[in-house]
């Protein structure tokens, strides 16, 4: 045995195979302390055989965490100065049951005062940065560039290299985002994210005799395939090609198409193009789909006063009832109805899933829907703690209690030792990003009037789509009327420059 | 620090929400202390459970003058020191499970059973006498420091050193090399 391969070292992982300490375990600990028997008994094991409802996450953690090497926790730090840190969070109770208290856990000394911001723009949310006394904050993707030319955030990676964060085992297309968003320079990380995933029913597929979608689809490819079950049917249903969730609107799935082709609705300058030539391209495809009938055109689900309920739902998402070959949906809400249906023997299909591609660049995908980002205060006293508290959140730890959880969001640092069976995110993590694209999308919707133009075309879109459905309109005749109502609202912003 | 900080956090302290906390952070380390404890799997979950629920119920007694982890690795301790201690745990003869055979076990399942070198190692490690054992994993596995292990065993650091000492000698006479460490101790 030599020096560099020292057997102490071995002893930090006992190779256990298929035991050790379970999601079992915890649901035997939950179940004696419900019923208060804290004496101990050797047939405790055998007594308590009923555990509490074990969901399919923790199932395939416990399954898959005993197959993995039985690693070192993190160990607490408690030489650390006692320190506030002040964080920008949506609110002190999700922070303190998602982050605050674990970290709490590990870090005693360090205590937490949550502070929110209202702004939604980038002049208003300086102004809060300006007043804010905030370490750590939670910023748009599209704000990075101009708070690091500012100066209020700062560059992270000598920070994260005397941390020895392990950046190379993140989604490499977050870091890039991130990299590309900072002019090259690291000021922000990604904590997680959101992207639509095409999901499709093999079964459907085969029944119906069509050929399955495949990797590098296009939206023209994906309206052809979609367009083969005009007037299917089954024991009397219609079975659609494509549907949008359990959602039906005609605007919507034009906007969820037209981002994931890379377009915007203003050019460079902030001036609308909603009726340029790929528009009308999408808005045409988008509209005889739901006019034929092999988009999903169904109602959707009545909303209660509460709202929609997961059962009403399930009930009318037509995917997930075996009626849609395809839908596009966000990964993060659809797997969690989807793999919900699974266990529930509603969803019975073989099925697969794949990213869409953009018609003008099939090795990318463009379909951004967001991330929760967390940046350093160039003001702030506390750094080096706000940089570890960063360095938790997106940690691969944090990531796998958040799976354990049964919550399915997308991770930068995707927790590795944990994994349901078919989760579609291998499919997320294989795919590559066009990071140009997509910050070249969210920096137009910044520029002045952009953000006024867009609420005017969310309270027209979908009843112009209906009109084109219904026939009563073009698609010429209604891009060239919601241009004009893009101009105009503009110009009730405000602004006028470069406008007709 | 002689401050209660549970109690510090914001909107009080859910017990149940901690107490999963808890054993998803330090489930496998309470389980495998109990396990180097005893070397029986079946006594380590017992020890485990038992350990969990002792902490449930005197949450609010831990104070930040530790580690977390060390506070439950001192209740650890003491659960498997009352099993020792009980007429049914004296009664009981154990043989040690065969690291090879007993925990590791190849199969087409499981992929990732560790390698036979990893076997021979863990194997020799058990067979130290309990004292030795505890002494070192305390130190190799759950990485605490020559202090923390004082505390947690009450025992004075030079204890700690010279049982650490002999320890290693055994396992290094084992697989023939001198009783050196790599490097420093961490103190």
């Amino acid at each position: 045995m030599n020096h560099d391969d020292h057997w102490e070292k071995q002893l930090q992982q006992l190779p256990l195979g298929n035991g050790g300490f379970s999601v079992e375990s915890m649901n035997k600990i939950k179940e004696r302390i419900r019923l208060n028997r804290t004496t101990r008994l050797r047939s405790a094991r055998i007594a308590v055989a009923a555990v509490s409802i074990v969901s399919v996450a923790a199932v395939a953690w416990a399954i898959n965490r005993g197959m993995q090497p039985q690693q070192v926790a993190t160990e607490p730090r408690v030489d650390e100065t006692e320190a506030q840190l002040i964080v920008q969070y949506w609110d002190n109770q999700s922070f303190m049951n998602q982050i605050g208290q674990p970290y709490m856990i590990r870090h005693p000394n360090i205590d937490f005062k949550i502070v929110t911001s209202q702004s939604n723009d980038l002049a208003s949310y300086r102004k809060w940065l300006e007043e804010s006394n905030a370490d750590v904050l939670q910023i748009p993707l599209a704000y990075i560039d101009d708070l690091a030319k500012d100066g209020a955030i700062i560059p992270l990676d000598d920070m994260l290299k005397r941390d020895r964060v392990d950046l190379d085992e993140m989604y490499q297309p977050m870091i890039e985002l991130m990299r590309e968003a900072g002019g090259g320079k690291l000021y922000a990380l990604v904590d997680q994210f959101s992207t639509d995933l095409l999901f499709y029913n093999k079964t459907l597929f085969q029944r119906h005799r069509v050929p399955l979608p495949d990797e590098g689809d296009t939206w023209d490819d994906i309206f052809r395939l979609a367009g083969r079950f005009d007037g299917s049917t089954e024991d009397g249903k219609p079975v659609y090609g494509l549907s949008f969730g359990w959602r039906s609107d005609p605007y919507n799935a034009i906007m969820k198409v037209g981002r994931s082709e890379g377009l915007s609705l203003v050019d460079a300058k902030g001036l609308p193009q909603v009726d340029s030539d790929a528009w009308h391209k999408v808005w045409s495809q988008v509209t005889e789909g739901f006019g034929k009938g092999w988009i999903n055109n169904e109602p959707g689900p009545a909303a209660s006063n509460i709202g929609w309920t997961e059962e009403s739902i399930m009930k009318a998402d037509t995917f997930i009832n075996n009626r849609a070959a395809m839908s596009l949906q966000s990964y993060n809400s659809s797997w969690n109805f989807i793999s919900k249906a699974i266990e529930k023997g509603i969803f019975t299909g073989d099925w697969d899933a794949l990213p869409v591609s953009s018609s003008t660049a099939p090795e990318v995908t463009r379909s951004f829907g967001g991330a929760i980002i967390y940046a350093i205060n160039a003001k702030s006293p506390n750094k080096d703690q706000a940089m570890k508290l960063i360095e938790y959140i997106v940690s691969k730890e944090q990531s796998e209690r958040d799976y354990v959880s049964g919550n399915f969001p997308l991770h930068a640092n995707r927790a590795t030792s944990v994994s349901i069976a078919n989760d579609p995110a291998d499919r997320v993590y294989a795919a590559k990003l066009d990071a140009d694209t997509i910050l070249e999308q969210l920096e137009r919707n910044q520029l002045p009037g952009v953000l006024e133009m867009s609420a005017a075309l969310n309270a027209k879109g979908t009843e112009a789509a209906q009109s084109i459905i219904a026939g009563r309109t073009t698609v010429e005749e209604t891009l060239s009327q919601l241009q004009e109502e893009a101009v105009s609202a503009i110009q009730s912003s405000g602004r006028t420059d470069g406008l007709p | 620090m002689d401050y209660d900080y549970l109690k510090q956090m914001n909107d009080g302290l859910d017990r149940n929400a901690l107490l999963d906390e808890l054993m998803v952070t330090y489930g496998k380390e309470v389980w495998n202390y109990a396990f180097f404890l005893t070397r029986r799997r079946e006594l380590a979950e017992d020890i485990a459970q038992d350990s969990f629920i002792k902490a449930y119920h005197h949450i609010y007694s831990y104070r930040g003058d530790r580690s977390m982890k060390a506070w439950l690795l001192a209740i650890t301790r003491n659960t498997a020191r009352d099993y020792f201690k009980s007429a049914w745990f004296r009664k009981v003869q154990f043989i040690p499970e065969d690291f090879g055979q007993g925990l590791a076990r190849p199969s087409a399942e499981n992929e990732w059973f560790g390698t036979q070198r990893q076997r021979e190692i863990w194997n020799a490690v058990l067979e130290l006498p309990r004292k030795l054992r505890e002494t070192l994993l305390l130190y190799a596995h759950h990485q605490l420091s020559i202090k923390e292990i004082s505390e947690l065993t009450q025992l004075s650091e030079g204890t700690v050193k010279s049982r650490l000492f002999r320890a290693r000698a055994v396992i290094n006479r084992t697989f023939g090399k001198s009783a050196v460490s790599e490097g420093r101790d961490r103190t």
